[in-house]
C-alpha cells in the first residue's frame, strides 16, 4: 500500500478520530496528539491494512484503547479539562444565551457519564454508527450496547429536566 | 412529522430500540426549530449532537515521527 492509497483510505475518518479522542481525553491538545499518534500507529500497520474490510472500525477501537491507555497513565496527574467553545447557532437574542447554556449542558453531562455509556454516546448520537459497528468498537455485545445507550439517554434527558425544574441556568 | 408519532419515536429513542433511520426523523424535528415544549430537553440533545460533529481536527497529519527530537530525548534522559 503505497501513501496515497493509504491517505485516501485513512483521512476521510480522520475527524471522528479525533472527535472520539476529545470525548474520552476532554482537552483539544490531548486529542490532537492522540489523533496524530493514531495515524503513525496505522501509517506502520499499513501493510495488514490493505487486508481490513473495515479500516475505520479497527481506526475507531485502536483509537478507544489508545485513550484508555492515556487515561490510565494519566489518572492521578495532570490532565486538564478544557471546555470548548461552540459555534454559535442563529435564534432570537434573547433566547439565544439561556439556550446556549442548556445545549453546552448536554456537553457536561456527556462528561460525568460512566466510560462505557460515554463513547456509545458518541458513536451513535454524535458519529451515526449502526450497531454492528458499535458492537465491533467497543468490544460488547448488541444488548450491553443498547442497555449503556439507553441509559446514557435516560440520564442525560431526566439530568437536563431536573436543571430545568430548579431554574439554575 | 406528527406529534404523536415523534413522541412514539421518543420513546423508542429513550430505550436505545430507533434505527439509524428514525433517529434522522428525530434530529430533523429537533434541531428544526418548532420544537413542543414538553419535549424541549430533546431540542437540547439534538442540537449539542449536530454541533460537536461540526469539531474537526484541523492539523495536518504526519506519517512519520520527527526524528530528530526523538533522539534528543533519549540523549537528554540519559544526560540527566
Amino acid at each position: 500500500m503505497n501513501q496515497s492509497d493509504f491517505l485516501k483510505v485513512v483521512l476521510p475518518f480522520k475527524d471522528k478520530v479525533f472527535r472520539l479522542a476529545k470525548r474520552l481525553l476532554v482537552s483539544t491538545e490531548e486529542a490532537e496528539d492522540a489523533t496524530q499518534e493514531l495515524y503513525f500507529k496505522l501509517w506502520r500497520s499499513k501493510e495488514k491494512i490493505a487486508d481490513y474490510k473495515n479500516v475505520e472500525a479497527f481506526a475507531m477501537t485502536m483509537t478507544k484503547n489508545y485513550c484508555y491507555d492515556r487515561l490510565k497513565s494519566k489518572q492521578a496527574s495532570n490532565l486538564t479539562l478544557v471546555h470548548s467553545n461552540y459555534k454559535e447557532k442563529e435564534t432570537s437574542l434573547d433566547k439565544k444565551v439561556e439556550y446556549q447554556d442548556s445545549v453546552n449542558q448536554v456537553h457536561q453531562l456527556i462528561e460525568t457519564l460512566p466510560e462505557n455509556q460515554k463513547i456509545i454516546i458518541q458513536l451513535r448520537d454524535i458519529e451515526q454508527y449502526d450497531f454492528d459497528e458499535i458492537c465491533k468498537m467497543v468490544d460488547m455485545k448488541p444488548t450491553a450496547v443498547r442497555v449503556a445507550l439507553s441509559r446514557a439517554r435516560k440520564t442525560i434527558r431526566e439530568e437536563l429536566i431536573k436543571k430545568h425544574n430548579y431554574g439554575v441556568s | 412529522m406528527e406529534l404523536a408519532n415523534i413522541e412514539k419515536l421518543v420513546e423508542k429513542y429513550l430505550n436505545a430500540e430507533t434505527s439509524l433511520q428514525e433517529e434522522t426523523t428525530l434530529k430533523n424535528y429537533f434541531t428544526g426549530g418548532n420544537v413542543a415544549p414538553h419535549l424541549q430537553e430533546y431540542e437540547y440533545m439534538f442540537n449539542y449532537f449536530a454541533t460537536i460533529k461540526d469539531e474537526k481536527f484541523t492539523k495536518t497529519i504526519q506519517l512519520e515521527p520527527k526524528k530528530s527530537k526523538k533522539r534528543n530525548f533519549k540523549w537528554l534522559s540519559v544526560a540527566a
